[in-house]
């Protein structure tokens, strides 16, 4: 039975929670620290995929308006925005482990296939959708990327359970799914939590694929990583590439 | 014989029809490493790191970032150390001509190579015209005779064409450390910085007279042995108050002040440069607290033991080479930052006052600020207001 770690980030800030999922990877990929799973969730801010265009992405007159901060991520795929309604998974692993995909795409087999069965755990009616998709209702609630290195790989994916879609629909300029919540106020469901959400996802990731969790914390290695990258990922020229223009 | 390694665009699934580039890491003509990742390419899906197939040096990158690349077509050329240029040029050539004729073939192709990689073989028609002398001495250094380029008639290899590439070989050796981890972070984030950011640095000398005093009267009345540092600090953050433009970060074409200070102490570790940050460091009042909290910063940097919290959010660095003896030097800014303060040593100096020579403490600053936001008179100003408060930092401590 392969032993991961669990971190539950305390923080809500954008940018270090997306300067941590990096140092993890890098952590890992050196096979500095275990296999991990990480639950992390951020203020309201929109995450755009490593190559797109912020500006056919993205309102940014909405943004400054509504305070949604605007940030790049490392991995592809579009945009998507974020708030304390939202929780965000990841799982990284080394290629020494089960997990580890044989063929690219199963790593979303995978990990959206637990969010799925973690659901369904909830008594909530989640599909997978082919490649990366979790839908409830024929609706997205979960959208994931990931990232190859030569040792290790990263998933990681956004669950809506209570997000708020009318500033999601307000700041994403072309949103290419139609999404919702999980929580839909008239149903049942309204008692779900975050908390439940993660003991869920623990649960069913631990089922399907025997693997048990111990909680954990960042290495010095990682947090001094996660230091450096959050330079990065507070900077402008990595967020707004291609349309930063240099000022006297 | 010339054998060059072409990188293709993989196949990573069967929906995969192209890839695009993401990143080069390397440029044309570094050294790369077999399993050495040199590029990362994306997928309708998936980022992904493409590692090199060989040791030997990226000859040609034959797509650029942003490129959509096709299944099986290449992406770049790795040469081997040492390899005929000319013969690898020619070689690049017929894949580039092969590339724009056969693109259909390409396909087909991939299915049954299933590889990464595709080696290519030439074999060199020319027979090598050499000196006999010459064949035995780079017989006697064990050099490849199709790697010496000849200089003498009709391209024949001389003695001293040897002997040249058996001084260049020499001049070649040395120890190779590679930059990885930290270390290649940190090279990344300072070559952004001096990409993006025009800096000049300023110098300002500070009468530190005012400054030992206080440290010695807390020695004497307290037994508590100031930091320098925390003095600095104390000064930077007030002035940083007065001038908040120094607190600030540039964003598109925006600027936007930040309304903590919260100030870094750039830190040697034997783990190497670290940055503990002291938050709200304007709103320490007690000059004790200030200072007990700089020390355990900088003990914890050098255990490695720091948090996260205690590294992220900085806004504006002090950097300080006076223990190792630099007077002056030009810190680089942090690339979410304006503007940077490197301490030099304090060393007596003869200084004239009031028409007399007079031995006094000296300490100088340099000052590097970002030019996009900060121009000079407002940089100097700003120099000058923490000079003010060092030469009389009595008043701001109790």
């Amino acid at each position: 039975m392969e032993e991961w770690r669990v971190l539950d980030s305390r923080s809500f800030d954008p940018y270090r929670n997306m300067a941590i999922e990096e140092a993890v990877l890098l952590a890992v990929n050196e096979a500095k620290v275990p296999n991990t799973i990480r639950f992390w969730r951020n203020t309201e801010s929109v995450i755009v995929g490593r190559s797109q265009k912020i500006e056919e992405e993205v309102n940014l007159d909405k943004c400054t308006k509504l305070g949604v901060k605007i940030l790049r991520r490392f991995t592809g795929g579009g945009a998507v925005y974020h708030d304390l309604g939202n929780l965000n998974w990841s799982i990284v692993m080394n290629r020494s482990s089960i997990l580890y995909p044989k063929k690219i795409l199963e790593i979303y087999k995978e990990a959206c296939g637990a969010i799925v069965e973690s659901l369904r755990y909830l008594g909530v009616d989640a599909k997978f959708e082919e490649p990366n998709n979790v839908t409830v209702d024929g609706k997205k609630v979960s959208g994931s990327a990931a990232y190859i290195k030569k040792n290790a790989a990263l998933c990681h994916g956004t669950l809506l359970l209570n997000a708020n879609l009318a500033n999601l629909n307000n700041v994403l300029s072309r949103p290419r799914y139609v999404v919702t919540n999980i929580i839909n106020e008239s149903e049942k469901r309204s008692s779900l939590t975050i908390s439940l959400l993660k003991k869920a996802i623990l649960l069913n990731f631990s089922k399907l694929y025997r693997i048990k969790f111990k909680a954990g914390k960042l290495s010095q290695y990682e947090t001094r990583l996660a230091s450096l990258f959050e330079t990065k990922y507070r900077s402008s020229p990595w967020n707004f590439k291609g349309i930063y223009k240099q000022s006297i | 014989m010339v054998r060059v390694k072409v990188v293709i665009m993989p196949k990573l699934d069967l929906a995969m029809d192209s890839g695009s580039i993401v990143e080069w890491f390397k440029k044309e003509g570094e050294s790369v490493k077999e399993g050495e990742p040199i590029l990362t390419i994306m997928t309708q899906k998936v980022t992904t790191e493409i590692t090199s197939p060989a040791n030997g040096v990226l000859h040609k990158i034959l797509a650029e970032v942003n490129e959509e690349v096709p299944v099986g077509e290449p992406i770049a050329v790795i040469a081997e150390e040492g390899d005929d240029i000319e013969a690898v040029n020619k070689q690049v050539k017929e894949i580039l001509e092969k590339r724009v004729s056969a693109k259909v073939e390409v396909k087909e192709v991939v299915e049954e190579v299933k590889e990464e990689v595709k080696e290519i073989e030439l074999k060199e028609e020319e027979r090598v015209r050499i000196s006999p002398a010459a064949r035995k001495l780079a017989e006697e250094y064990g050099i490849d005779i199709q790697q010496i380029k000849g200089t003498g008639p009709q391209g024949r290899i001389t003695k001293e064409d040897v002997l040249r590439v058996v001084e260049e070989l020499k001049a070649k050796k040395g120890k190779i450390i590679p930059i990885t981890g930290i270390r290649k972070i940190i090279a990344e984030r300072m070559s952004l910085s001096h990409k993006i950011i025009p800096p000049v640095t300023y110098c300002m000398e500070v009468d530190a007279t005012d400054m030992v005093a206080v440290r010695r009267m807390f020695k004497e009345r307290e037994n508590i042995d100031l930091s320098y540092n925390t003095l600095i600090i104390k000064a930077v953050a007030k002035a940083l108050l007065d001038y908040p433009i120094f607190n600030s970060t540039v964003e598109g074409e925006n600027v936007r002040l930040i309304d903590d200070i919260n100030i870094g102490l750039a830190v040697a570790t034997d783990y190497g440069l670290v940055v503990p940050i002291i938050h709200n460091a304007d709103k320490k009042e007690d000059i004790r607290e200030l200072d007990k909290i700089v020390r355990d910063l900088i003990e914890r940097a050098r255990q490695n033991k720091l948090s996260i919290d205690e590294v992220t959010n900085g806004t504006f660095i002090v950097t300080n080479l006076g223990m190792f003896k630099i007077d002056i030097f030009t810190p680089i800014i942090f690339p979410d930052q304006v503007a940077i303060l490197g301490v030099g040593r304090m060393v007596e100096k003869p200084v004239v006052a009031d028409g007399q020579i007079k031995i006094k403490p000296i300490l100088t600053l340099s000052l590097t600020a970002d030019h996009r936001v900060i121009d000079g008179a407002l940089a100097a100003t700003f120099l000058n207001r923490v000079t003010e408060y060092l030469e009389k930092i009595s008043s701001l401590v109790q």
